[in-house]
């Protein structure tokens, strides 16, 4: 199932590069530099999405204790925190010839960022408590009260830019039908790209605690 | 029928196999004393038996009831005895005392408290924090706090770590009594002799696994102590 | 009612342990005026034309001197086990963790209340009209604050990293609280009405507040047996 995913992967890639380099216009106020955008978004889904599954595999372990939820929940965490990384690196790149600027506080960003910081966050505690029973039970805790949280620091962080920022910016005006599609595509394809990682960083852990029994039964 | 069954208890510590499919039947009204060696694994199981560490494996039941659905009902009837004194070190020994007997729901705190204080000679230094007490005294509150609720099962962990000879036997006197009103009373200790003495059943632990198990009545201290060197070295060989 | 009277003792314990010692509570008192100090010799006392910079300092201040307390609160239950003693008695977990929680919310809000006249002293603000809507901004703000706190600070000294690790998880997550905390502290300072100016805001809090309490609740049990 992994190689099959594996292909189709591989296929949706060549699609979606050929797509956003060769077949989709290039905008006209911003030029080349808005094709950063169809990365942009994806890794911002990406991460929400690997977000959301630490919370169900969270859950999933509190309620069941099995390792499965476990190696869900830390994979996923991992996979979130790398592609949020890449949505804040390219939504720097962005900004910098759009707006003039490298960082802007803007609402989106901002909860962006302290997003990234919380599941950090998630993966020291997983550090500091590396392998035990224990450390999966707080890192679970965590993927809970962190999950329940976004929409509270979304909210809170469009409140406190909105007041007082006049600085809207509107960036999802003039998308033609093929961009859309573009950018739609691309969001495919980095969830596939996703699950990939995610099966792939399963099975690593898996094999991790397969490694660790096997060594156990050498010392009996 | 058994008040407490252990049933194939297995506990892992990360990748160390701290104990082994340990199997045991305990009684009301009786004094059943573990011996080990240190990292024999007694602390572990009888942290298992109190419900406050859960076993990879097995199950602990109390009347044939797993306890892991019991729940506070069972935990209510632990009096339990560990190296870690659960004692608040800022606070009077009074004030420990008072604090664990309001949270279990005692009726008649003072005269409990004033009873056990005077039987473990120690209502002179209610008032005084614990943190002035030495090694035997802390002790001494300890077992009074674990005491305190009048426990159906009584999990003693290594009791005499710090008492003087006078306290062990107030101890022993007192644990008698328990007996008497047909509590389980469960001791580990490398004590061979103050455990064979007060023990009704004995068992040795070694390496996780309870390696010998007897009626006091069919075995000397002798034998007990000559079993315990044998299985202790032919373990550590 | 056996809820009430487990809370009772145990919120009674924290409040004695602390009397004995004395010390926590002091040093996050000191520590509180301290940073207040330090900021006054950064900025001068030009800060009432500053929207947000007044709320800003306090709050930082709060969070950071919580953070000593937080640490303490944990670390005193677990320096003989006493917690596990604890858990072996017929109080509901839920409650342990309502009861670690006002304990902390009362430390915190104590140290507020001795930080917040100095504060306004220091930098000129008018004491009295401000102090009475500032106490329910700092009520529904320290509330949060130890909501998660609590949590997490059981969490944190459990680990290698201890006293480095809670501001670090915590942070994060009451991001919120703090926006929240500052924005309707800065109303305040402004002499803007509490109400009418910062109504959703308050609202926020409150939801926030009531929503980690009971998620908390729910699922302290789990943290607990891991200490």
């Amino acid at each position: 199932m992994k190689i099959l995913l594996g292909i189709l992967l591989l296929l949706s890639m060549l699609v979606s590069i050929t797509m956003v380099f060769l077949v989709a216009p290039i905008e006209e106020t911003m030029g080349v530099v808005q094709k950063i955008f169809y990365f942009h978004v994806a890794t911002a889904w990406v991460g929400f999405l690997a977000f959301f599954v630490v919370f169900i595999g969270s859950i999933g372990y509190l309620a069941k204790k099995s390792r499965r939820w476990d190696r869900i929940a830390y994979s996923s965490a991992g996979i979130g925190v790398l592609f949020t990384t890449l949505c804040l690196i390219t939504g720097s790149l962005w900004a910098k010839p759009a707006w003039g600027i490298w960082w802007t506080w803007d609402a989106r960003l901002t909860s962006t960022l302290v997003l990234w910081f919380m599941y950090v966050a998630y993966l020291i505690v997983r550090y500091e408590t590396e392998g035990s029973e224990r450390g999966a039970v707080f890192s679970a805790v965590l993927g809970v009260i962190g999950f329940v949280d976004i929409p509270i620091v979304f909210m809170s962080v469009r409140w406190w830019r909105t007041v007082h920022c006049d600085l809207v910016i509107v960036e999802r005006t003039g998308l033609t039908p093929i961009m859309l599609f573009t950018l739609l595509l691309s969001v495919f394809t980095f969830t596939l790209l996703y699950f990939y990682l995610l099966i792939t960083k399963y099975e690593i852990a898996k094999t991790k605690d397969e490694i660790t029994s096997l060594k156990e039964k050498l010392r009996e | 029928m058994s008040i407490l069954k252990a049933e194939k208890i297995k506990k892992k510590f990360g990748i160390r196999r701290i104990l082994s499919d340990v199997n045991l039947q305990l009684e009301r009204g009786e004094i059943f004393v573990l011996f080990g060696p240190n990292g024999s694994g007694k602390s572990t199981f009888s942290l298992i038996l109190s419900s406050l560490l859960k076993p990879t494996g097995g199950c602990i039941k109390f009347e044939n009831n797993d306890i892991r659905k019991l729940n506070s009902s069972y935990r209510s009837k632990i009096g339990l005895l560990t190296h870690s004194s659960f004692l608040y070190e800022n606070l009077s020994a009074l004030e420990n005392l008072r604090f664990y007997a309001a949270l279990y729901g005692l009726r008649d705190i003072k005269r409990r408290i004033d009873e056990f204080s005077h039987l473990f000679e120690i209502e002179t230094r209610m008032n005084e924090p614990v943190k002035n007490f030495s090694r035997g005294m802390k002790q001494r509150l300890s077992i009074i706090r674990a005491l305190i609720h009048n426990p159906e099962i009584i999990l003693f962990d290594e009791p005499y770590t710090g008492l003087d000879e006078l306290s062990a036997q107030i101890l022993e006197r007192e644990l008698l009594n328990f007996r008497k009103s047909g509590k389980l009373i469960f001791i580990t200790t490398h004590n061979l002799l103050r455990g064979y003495n007060i023990a009704t059943r004995l068992g040795i632990l070694s390496r996780g696994r309870i390696l010998f198990e007897s009626e006091k009545k069919n075995i000397t201290a002798d034998e007990l102590s000559e079993t315990y060197k044998r299985l202790i070295q032919n373990e550590t060989l | 009612m056996k809820p009430f009277n487990d809370l009772y003792t145990l919120i009674k314990k924290d409040i004695l342990d602390e009397l004995r010692t004395g010390g926590t509570l002091i040093s996050m008192l000191l520590f509180s005026v301290l940073v207040v100090v330090i900021f006054s010799f950064a900025l001068g006392t030009t800060l009432s034309k500053e929207k947000e910079l007044g709320g800003g300092i306090l709050w930082l201040t709060f969070f950071f001197a919580s953070i000593l307390g937080l640490n303490y609160s944990f670390s005193v239950e677990k320096e003989n086990s006493s917690i596990k003693a604890v858990m072996l008695t017929p109080v509901d977990r839920g409650i342990l963790y309502i009861g670690k929680m006002f304990s902390n919310l009362i430390f915190i809000f104590i140290i507020e209340l001795f930080t917040v006249p100095v504060f306004l002293v220091f930098f000129d603000y008018p004491i009295l009209k401000i102090i009475p809507p500032l106490t329910i901004v700092l009520l529904l703000g320290t509330a949060g604050l130890s909501s998660v706190g609590t949590i997490l600070s059981a969490i944190s000294t459990s680990t290698k990293k201890r006293d480095i690790l809670l501001p670090l998880i915590l942070f994060p997550i009451i991001t919120p609280v703090l926006i929240g905390s500052v924005r309707c502290t800065g109303i305040i300072l402004l002499g803007g009405s509490l109400l009418e100016e910062a109504g959703n805001w308050l609202a926020m809090l409150a939801v926030f507040d009531v929503l980690f309490i009971v998620v908390s609740f729910l699922i302290y049990e789990f943290v607990l047996e891991e200490l």
